[in-house]
């Protein structure tokens, strides 16, 4: 049974925007909602960079400028001597520099293989007793662990075996805290690498080791950067377990040096100021290396995890 | 110059097993065909012999050699896979020179190797291209190139033209037939397309559920098969079955009686001397279609006609139930839908399979089955 | 094909069916037939002796009296303590308000930014990179760029000045405002993530369901309750467990800026648990704190992934 649709003149084929929508129209039309786009975005971008800037050119003022009233924004008098007077004054920190390197480049290779390994096992094999499934959780939910909770007994244990304020402790430590995002980073791009061509290779005369490191390491290879490039942050910045775990000049890293311009008594801007601005070009410098990867790595892949 | 040889090989994951009681040979030389429906465990059974997957029980040996434990890398086969597992950081080159870089084979000779196998397979032009810049065929092709330029002992193929578009297969089906042929390599090939393995094998091995249905020639599986299942998954469009009760030499289909009932001449007839009921398996081709009555003949009702130019294919419905069959039928008969019309049997080229064990029912003499060839009860597939 | 060329079929390498009988080979072939426990080995091996290990030493010493002196056993004397340790309830309290509001902050925020550059506009790629900026710096930085901020006579109290008439607001030295400002610092290192995350949602709501949506008469705001949200909804709460758990971390910022004080207004739970440990040396009483968070944590994420299997069975 059909009914003809009642076309008289009173139903109109669209309706008419009202209220907030027609306010809304009318602006697009104008382009006004693009310019507040842009405009909230500028808003954004300086406020989360404005701090970084403010920093930066605190290194080039004097103590006077600093902290005036009202503040200088741009530095006119720009005092490039103020970063071989951090050196002069306080010399050790080129020790915390070269501890910060040794650990952060040490950690960065161990926990990226190990990682690797452990994440190139999981996709691969089969493990008996679901442990397929109980491994990679138990490592990964490391992760959500507060690490507050852990140093405590760990300070102990290594003050058992004298593995506090070394290098060679941090490096453990820092490897420990680093194998589970290796882990979780590997695994995707292991996924992605087909069974046969590891088959393949084993055919074609390799061992399935060899055909691991000899074809699918390469090509991960841009997770393996990427894996790195966040370990290397990650461990670099660290200050908790470097706190606790490091206390004299021997193996103090950067951090922990920074954290000791900020005394109960007085904080000494300048230096402290210089001492962050150096801190902070290498995480600059690896994460614009890194950005596009970081930037995918931050949102979690969130297009098609 | 190697012969490959299986014997007892079984796999089982936990509780299931994939396959078992597989015993096979394959002579040197030879293009044998590991053929059967998805899941029917022929790719198991060839990644025992390349050594990716272990038996759980058995041996496989090579010219006499137990290369049962044996790693993969050391077992000299060569192996292309169906999506053709190509290095991707790799160029063409360097892909169909992997295998010998890896056995430290030098530069020079590697170089050489390389351009005679491309010259080979016709694809000189493409050597320091990129993979991912190589259609389906070319990429099949730089697979085939990288298996052959070992001289392995034993080829070993899964499912190669899969991916391929129709086309391709068939030039590609030819090319390698051609390879093998001039190479004179014991070739073992898996796939599903029973067309495919007609046209390739020298010895086809057919699978179902894990195990050996039959081993034999093209020509004997399709003319002598040993059970039901491999009557029905051999020849296109496939097999009809019908239940049949017999008496003397009158044979009634059980679900139409009085459309189906038909006499068998004396010597088919006796065949079937020890069954009183079986079914009765016949090739579409060995109907005869009568537009007018005939003697002898069954009662049908055409539903669909497909003409394929010279042939056509009908389907016809018998009886109440009804039964419905599949014929093949030179063009110039003229049926049409809704039309009766009646068949009669060629009855030497017909089959009859035990109800209960699916065997075929024949002489001694005239079924040609090799080892066990273990039967399914009777599934209609 | 080219039959012309003679192929050279050299008969196989026969001997290659033996595996040739080196060391060398054999050592390989044993590697490679336990490479399953061989590769997880040294990942398992750290994680567990330098993780679960201590937990469970974590465990044993809260069971004592760990003092500088000596130890002594007490069984759950610590925990009890714990109940009545005035500073212990107040930094539990300290940390809930830390968590919960940077948190609400960062997500509200967060969202609505994305939603606002959700728009076809160009130099994505640029801001995302620029955003990363205080994401990727370590908190200490960040301690000291905002102890530079919030310094005496500093920039933020120049901003204020129209509404303190120039005096110095005690940012970090004022009981009532030292956890804002503290919190402040979180914000602004981690609105940018939520950004990025939420951003990254939205864009892969794919456009023919929001285009059917708008056939089907839906004005914006319905359109969003009723498409775009439930869509997020994992993403979201994934988005909100990593915050979370994040933010009960915090530590160096606190350090930095204030040391917990003033009068522990900004004792934050792993500031307390260091002090108890490392200025009190009292590891009996820290452990104690340190085995009551992680049993809060753990039923926080249970809680959390039973919730999100509900939603979503993920």
């Amino acid at each position: 049974m059909t009914t003809k649709q009642d076309t008289s003149a009173d139903v109109a084929p669209y309706t008419e925007p009202s209220g907030f929508q027609e306010i809304h129209e009318r602006l697009t039309d104008l382009g006004v909602t693009k310019v507040a786009v842009y405009a909230a975005l500028g808003v954004f971008l300086v406020w989360s960079l404005f701090p970084v800037y403010w920093m930066v050119t605190a290194t080039l003022k004097t103590r006077d400028t600093l902290l005036s009233f009202p503040p200088q924004w741009i530095p006119l008098d720009a005092q490039f001597g103020n970063y071989a007077q951090l050196f002069a004054q306080r010399p050790e920190f080129v020790t915390f520099i070269t501890n910060s390197v040794i650990v952060t480049v040490v950690t960065t290779i161990i926990a990226t293989t190990v990682g690797a390994m452990a994440a190139y096992a999981f996709v691969s094999f089969d493990y008996p007793y679901n442990l397929d499934f109980h491994l990679p959780f138990y490592i990964l939910s490391t992760r959500f662990m507060p690490p507050i909770v852990t140093i405590i007994p760990l300070f102990v244990i290594f003050r058992g075996v004298g593995l506090v304020n070394t290098l060679r402790g941090l490096i453990l430590v820092y490897t420990m805290f680093n194998i589970p995002f290796a882990v979780w980073m590997m695994k995707g791009f292991f996924e992605e690498v087909p069974e046969s061509l590891v088959e393949s290779a084993m055919i074609d005369g390799h061992t399935h080791l060899g055909a691991f490191f000899k074809i699918v390491l390469p090509l991960v290879k841009p997770g393996l950067i990427a894996s790195a490039i966040f370990t290397t942050i990650i461990t670099w910045n660290e200050l908790l377990f470097a706190v606790i775990l490091a206390q004299s000049a021997k193996a103090i890293t950067v951090p922990v040096g920074l954290a000791s311009f900020v005394t109960k008594f007085s904080v000494q801007w300048i230096n402290m100021s210089v001492a962050a601005t150096i801190a902070l070009v290498p995480v600059l410098l690896f994460a614009f290396i890194a950005r596009q990867q970081l930037v995918r790595g931050f949102s979690m892949g969130a297009v098609g995890k | 110059m190697v012969t490959v040889e299986y014997d007892s090989v079984k796999k089982a994951y936990g509780e299931t097993i994939a396959i078992e009681d597989i015993d096979l040979t394959v002579d040197d030389g030879e293009f044998a065909i590991l053929l059967g429906p998805s899941g029917c465990g022929k790719t198991t059974t060839l990644r025992c012999l390349a050594g990716l997957t272990d038996p759980t029980s058995g041996t496989i040996t090579l010219d006499g050699h137990d290369v049962t434990d044996i790693h993969p890398k050391n077992r000299n086969i060569a192996m292309v896979f169906q999506n053709f597992a190509l290095y991707p950081h790799m160029s063409v080159r360097e892909n169909i020179g992997y295998p010998l870089k890896v056995a430290d084979v030098s530069a020079e000779e590697r170089q050489q190797r390389v351009e005679e196998v491309a010259e080979m397979l016709e694809i000189p032009e493409l050597l320091d291209r990129d993979i991912a810049n190589l259609s389906g065929g070319q990429q099949q092709r730089v697979a085939l190139g990288r298996a052959i330029i070992r001289r392995p002992a034993v080829f070993l193929m899964d499912e190669p033209l899969a991916n391929l578009d129709a086309k391709l297969k068939v030039s590609m089906r030819s090319r390698i037939k051609v390879l093998q042929r001039e190479m004179d390599i014991t070739t073992l090939y898996v796939t599903h397309d029973q067309e495919e393995a007609m046209s390739l094998g020298d010895k086809l091995i057919i699978m179902d559920q894990g195990n050996i249905q039959q081993i034999g020639s093209p020509d004997t599986v399709y003319h002598q098969p040993a059970n039901q299942f491999v009557a029905g998954f051999i020849g296109s469009p496939s097999m009809n079955f019908i239940e049949v009760s017999r008496d003397g030499e009158r044979i009634t289909a059980q679900n139409a009686p009085d459309a189906f009932d038909v006499s068998l001449s004396t010597d088919v007839a006796d065949r079937y001397r020890d069954h009183d009921e079986f079914t009765l398996g016949v090739r579409p081709q060995y109907f005869t279609v009568h537009t007018s009555e005939a003697a002898n003949a069954i009662e049908a009702t055409v539903e669909v006609t497909e003409p394929q130019g010279d042939e056509q294919i009908i389907e016809v419905e018998i009886g109440e139930q009804p039964i419905s069959l599949t014929l093949v039928a030179p063009s110039t008969v003229d049926a049409n839908r809704g039309e009766t019309v009646w068949l009669t049997l060629e009855d030497e080229l017909v089959h009859g399979f035990d109800n209960t064990t699916g065997d075929r029912i024949g002489e001694a003499d005239s079924v040609a089955r090799t080892g066990q060839a273990t039967s399914t009860t009777g599934s209609q597939t | 094909m080219a039959t012309d060329t003679e192929q050279d079929v050299a008969t196989p390498e026969i001997g290659q069916f033996q595996q040739q009988e080196s060391t060398r080979e054999t050592v390989l072939l044993w590697v490679d037939d336990n490479l399953k426990w061989l590769m997880t080995l040294p990942a398992i091996l750290i994680l567990f002796s330098l993780t679960f290990y201590p937990l469970i030493r974590a465990l044993q010493f809260s069971t004592l009296t760990y003092l500088p002196t000596g130890t002594t056993f007490v069984g759950i004397e610590n925990y009890v303590d714990l109940l009545s340790d005035g500073a212990f309830i107040n930094s539990m309290i300290v940390t809930a308000k830390f968590v919960g509001i940077a948190v609400a902050a960062e997500f509200v925020l967060g969202f609505a930014i994305a939603l606002v550059l959700n728009k076809k506009i160009k130099f994505r790629g640029l801001w995302q990179t620029l955003i990363l900026i205080p994401m990727i710096l370590s908190p200490t930085v960040i301690g000291l760029i905002w102890r530079l901020m919030y310094a005496p006579n500093g920039l933020l109290d120049y901003m204020a000045a129209p509404f303190t008439g120039g005096a110095n607001v005690g940012w970090i030295s004022e009981t009532s405002i030292a956890l804002y400002s503290v919190i402040l610092t979180d914000i602004w290192q981690w609105t940018p993530l939520v950004v990025l995350v939420l951003f990254a949602g939205l864009q892969s709501v794919p456009d023919d369901i929001s285009e059917a949506a708008i056939m089907d008469g839906a004005s914006r705001r319905q359109r969003f309750l009723h498409i775009t949200l439930p869509y997020l909804k994992s993403l979201i709460v994934l988005i909100l467990i990593i915050r979370l758990v994040d933010a009960l971390r915090v530590f160096a910022k606190v350090f930095i800026l204030t040391r917990g004080g003033p009068s522990d207004a900004t004792n934050v739970i792993s500031m307390e648990m260091y002090r108890t440990a490392f200025r009190f040396n009292n590891f009996g009483e820290a452990s104690a704190m340190a085995v009551t968070l992680l049993v809060l944590v753990l039923i926080l994420a249970m809680n959390f992934v039973k919730i999100a299997n509900v939603e979503f069975g993920s």
